[in-house]
């Protein structure tokens, strides 16, 4: 007589058989040196950061640090900038924080601990950065943000970083979460938007032992709401690796602060100069309008990428940006808290003029996002079938959420939104296989391993950094390295037979995070590229054709050319 | 002991009726700090997960008259009672009480299927979706041939983002039932959410022919007509929507993103700056509604919201408030001061039916008053009614001047 168990597992196999391939392996980043052996829930050399304590008193406790993906080197692979915190009472004994550290990239995935002139002197407390080349002199220079003075980091040369604060025009002091580098007024030198948070100092405000701030009932650290925004900064860069701080001209007082978490640099109405899209938490999100000459106008609310669909503020997390839908716009796509939906703006010609509206539910990405509570985001093809696909990671800032009655969890699995081509998308239910639920912040995807598809950082707040290993790509890719400081804003079109794409070059990550300047391209099955197109922000034109793509993917690197100027700004 | 059974199929059949809207304010589930109270009470900190089942056979012909008497010989003592409570406290917004009710019924009567099914529409109201979706699951788990009483887990469902199971939960109750409006509109909503905009404009139409001035309808319809690119439609629906429900921030959004994507800027602008205006009054709303979630009896924050409704003119928010209102007060000077707010609230606003209601109800309520009928006196002769107005002196003169 066969056993109930028996007649069970040829279902089960047959279940596994069937449930998709899991996109990324997900493993805690594990580096020989860097590993803090005192936490006991994360493997021996596992890189961790700290965020304050674990029963998040505080509000400044609960963002967690920053992850900036960058040739640093200039060995040709993507090498990493952790960001992190410390705790409220080294903040009250001024004492620093933890160090930013510096991994570097042997090419083929395997990263080291960075020493010597990598080596970075710990700030007060540590959120994000940014990445760009501010001085002009082909390396990858570095902006760490605070809760504190904000900080510079010159590249001597691909050999080291250099702190050069002091004589910068930055060192604003303030709660600063995100920035993005760009370059607002076509000089080709790069500018820095710096989004700010909101004033904090424990001395005034409750903490969570006070009990006086209340969420479903129980007991939780205060804010944001109460406590008061801070506005961003807007930074023009003076070319020598200064800048002047020109946020009155930039038109930032002209608009209530939010709580500002987010940015992306993003050309939203093709007009040639690259335009700002601010989340803010709690407060309507921004979409700065470049007029050109450092002057932006804030326009979320006419453009319709302020408030939900219903008309409603949400918590403003991180910023993806795509074209989602082909139609030759970029779409928005933000996280936010549980109980709200992730917004996705999708871009419409409708009218007489440019429109966003939120298309969450209608593109299918609402309803899993309910019960998440949404950081990290990233729009790219990861499993390079030709659709643009989302990943979010999630974790909530509470780590009462699972109580009773709170309808949601501390830690949260990661999702994946596959792609279905006209700004649809389902979620992959198997995308980070049987990786563990995480409290997770800040993320960043590039190819970190050299094979031409994308992988990943997240930063699990008290716990170990997450590194996701792409297994599940199924199609081909192209990626495009752009070499110049003037890269940033650029437009790269890229055909194949009867389809094209296209990508805006960027190295704001959406929260907290940089990414390299390139531009990824899933071609599904083809086996060439029939013709790359980059518009640079100069007005200057680049055009390669017919690139092979062998065992699965293809690299170009392309510089800017000093001709064949086409559109000039 | 038939008579105690009927008793309880009675209780039933009313609790039955509990109104469970889907809500807008529901949509949103308030989730940062500003939240409800300084401290849980403990009948929320236990989990409707925490009553085990037992004997759940026990129920299965509970909804079949020839076993009631049969059931209704083996029920727990007390069971009976705890119903009414819960019943009685749910009517009078009282969910913590009603909550309290349910889980000693549940102590004793671990599967009893009306307790689990009035939880589900308790703990609605409470914000708590995910046990709300488990009460209900529980109540489907003994009785699921009473799917027809359950779409309150429709609701629980959606606002919980799970819109397909959601969607099947509705079509599944309307199979069982009569053609209910509120299951129809969370039909509609469920389709909205998933991109199915034909579908939802099919069901909110039918939610409209049996009730045509239905603001939540028309606004929803608006905003699937905007959904589908029929901007021009949208903003009629919009704006008729607006028309019945003044106070609502949500068709005046719809109608301003009409209008910005038809490039009718100016007007757009002009909507904005009037939805700048309710969306705050509404946040504060929200924000006041949400104070009196689990604590609903507090006059101050009851008349709170009472001005904040008259703000908006609009008639259906400030008779929901002023309904708050008389609810937090007891008989006595409170009770007085909120029907001398109500009368004067519709006289202001020249709204003589709703006026003479309130001055019928302050009869009512503040008979022992001298007061009452000194002040009554001004109102009906205010409403024209001097047959009135002389009885209210007269018996102003009985009682005697306060």
């Amino acid at each position: 007589m066969r056993t109930l168990a028996s007649l069970l597992i040829p279902l089960l196999t047959t279940g596994v058989q069937d449930a998709p391939k899991p996109l990324f392996r997900a493993a805690p980043f594990e580096v020989a040196g860097a590993a803090d052996a005192s936490l006991e829930s994360v493997p021996r050399h596992a890189v961790r950061t700290t965020s304050g304590s674990p029963e998040k008193n505080w509000i400044i406790e609960v963002n967690g640090g920053g992850l900036l993906l960058g040739d640093f080197d200039g060995e040709g692979s993507i090498d990493l900038l952790l960001v992190e915190g410390s705790t409220v009472e080294r903040v009250a004994e001024d004492l620093p924080g933890e160090p930013p550290r510096v991994f570097l990239n042997d090419g083929a995935g395997e990263f080291r601990l960075a020493t010597g002139a990598w080596e970075i002197p710990a700030g007060r407390w540590g959120t994000g950065g940014a990445l760009g080349d501010v001085n002009g002199d082909g390396t990858l220079d570095a902006v760490i943000l605070e809760w504190g003075p904000d900080r510079l980091l010159i590249n001597d040369s691909g050999k080291g970083f250099v702190e050069r604060t002091d004589d910068s025009g930055l060192g604003t002091s303030g709660w600063s979460t995100s920035a993005a580098f760009l370059d607002a007024n076509g000089d080709g030198v790069l500018d820095l938007f710096v989004v700010r948070y909101l004033e904090f100092d424990p001395a005034l405000i409750p903490s969570r032992a006070a009990r006086e701030c209340v969420w479903k009932g129980h007991p939780v650290m205060c804010g944001p709401e109460g406590l008061t925004p801070t506005a961003d900064a807007f930074y023009r860069g003076n070319g020598d690796g200064t800048f002047t701080d020109a946020s009155a001209s930039f038109g930032l007082g002209a608009v209530e602060p939010g709580y500002g978490l987010g940015v992306v640099t993003v050309d939203i109405d093709r007009d040639g100069r690259t335009d700002l899209y601010v989340s803010n938490d709690s407060t309507p999100n921004h979409l700065w309008r470049n007029l050109g000459e450092g002057k932006f106008e804030e326009v979320g609310l006419a453009y319709g990428v302020a408030l939900d669909a219903n008309g409603r503020e949400q918590a403003g997390m991180g910023i993806a940006v795509g074209d989602a839908d082909g139609d030759g716009h970029a779409d928005l796509f933000v996280t936010n808290f549980s109980g709200e939906h992730n917004a996705f703006y999708r871009s419409s010609n409708r009218g007489t003029r440019l429109r966003y509206s939120d298309r969450s539910h209608a593109s299918r990405l609402a309803g899993p996002s309910v019960p998440r509570l949404g950081w990290g985001t990233q729009m790219a093809d990861f499993d390079q079938d030709g659709e643009l696909d989302l990943v979010v990671i999630n974790g909530h800032v509470y780590p009462q959420a699972g109580a009773p009655g709170t309808d949601t969890m501390y830690a949260q699995p990661a999702q994946v939104f596959a792609g279905r081509g006209a700004g649809r998308f389902d979620e992959h239910p198997s995308a980070f296989g049987a990786a563990p639920p995480i409290v997770g912040r800040a993320s960043a995807f590039a190819d970190l391993d050299g094979d031409g598809d994308l992988d990943g950082f997240a930063i699990e707040v008290d716990g170990a950094v997450w590194r996701y290993e792409n297994v599940g790509a199924s199609g081909h890719a192209l990626l495009v390295e752009l070499g110049s400081v003037r890269s940033l804003g650029a437009r790269v079109e890229v055909w194949v037979q009867e389809r094209a794409w296209w990508r805006e070059v960027s190295t704001a990550g959406g929260f907290q995070s940089a990414l390299p300047a390139s531009a990824h391209f899933g071609i599904g099955a083809a086996q060439k590229v029939d013709r790359v197109r980059i518009q640079w922000p100069s007005g200057a034109v680049s055009e390669v054709l017919d690139i092979p793509v062998r065992r699965g993917s293809a690299r170009v690197r392309i510089e800017e050319p000093a001709v064949s100027k086409e559109e000039p700004r | 002991m038939s008579s105690r059974v009927l008793s309880t199929a009675v209780l039933v059949l009313a609790l039955l009726c509990l109104p469970t809207e889907l809500s807008n304010a529901a949509l949103q589930s308030g989730a940062r700090p500003g939240g409800v109270a300084p401290e849980l009470p403990e009948v929320l900190r236990q989990r409707p997960q925490d009553f085990p089942s037992a004997q759940p056979e026990r129920w299965a012909r509970f909804f079949d008259p020839a076993a009631q008497a049969e059931i209704g010989a083996t029920l727990a003592p007390g069971v009976l009672d705890g119903m009414r409570i819960a019943e009685s406290a749910y009517a009078q917004e009282l969910f913590l009480v009603g909550l309290e009710a349910l889980h000693s019924v549940l102590l004793v009567e671990p599967d009893f299927p009306p307790a689990w099914l009035v939880a589900g529409a308790t703990y609605w109201r409470l914000r708590r979706y995910g046990d709300a979706l488990y009460a209900y699951d529980r109540f489907l788990a003994v009785a699921p041939d009473q799917i027809a009483r359950t779409h309150g887990r429709g609701h629980a469902l959606y606002t919980l983002g799970r819109y397909l199971e959601a969607k099947e939960h509705y079509l599944a109750v309307l199979e069982h039932t009569d053609q209910s409006a509120q299951i129809r509109l969370g039909l509609a909503l469920a389709e909205l959410r998933l991109g199915e905009s034909e579908a939802a404009l099919k069901h909110l139409d039918q939610v409209l022919e049996g009730a045509p001035d239905d603001a939540e309808a028309l606004a929803w319809r608006a905003q699937t007509l905007f959904d589908l690119g029929h901007t021009a439609e949208a903003l009629e629906g919009a704006r008729r929507a607006a028309q019945h429900s003044p106070g609502d921030p949500r068709p005046v959004w719809i109608a301003m993103e009409a209008l910005f994507e038809l490039g009718r800027d100016d007007e757009a602008q002009r909507e904005e700056k009037r939805w700048r205006v309710l969306e705050r009054s509404a946040a504060d709303r929200r924000a006041i509604e949400g104070r009196l979630l689990l604590h609903p009896r507090q006059p101050h924050l009851a008349r709170q919201l009472v001005e904040n409704a008259v703000a908006t003119k609009d008639v259906g928010l400030i008779g929901a408030a002023l309904g708050r209102l008389r609810a937090s007060t007891s008989p006595g000077e409170s009770a007085l001061s909120a029907c001398v707010l109500a009368v004067e609230t519709w006289l202001g606003l020249g709204a003589q039916d709703e006026a003479r209601r309130a001055a019928l109800d302050m009869e009512r309520r503040c008979a022992s008053e001298p007061a009452a009928w000194q002040r009554l006196a001004v109102y009906w002769a205010a409403l024209g009614d001097l047959e009135r107005a002389e009885r209210a002196q007269q018996r102003y003169r009985d009682l005697g001047p306060p």
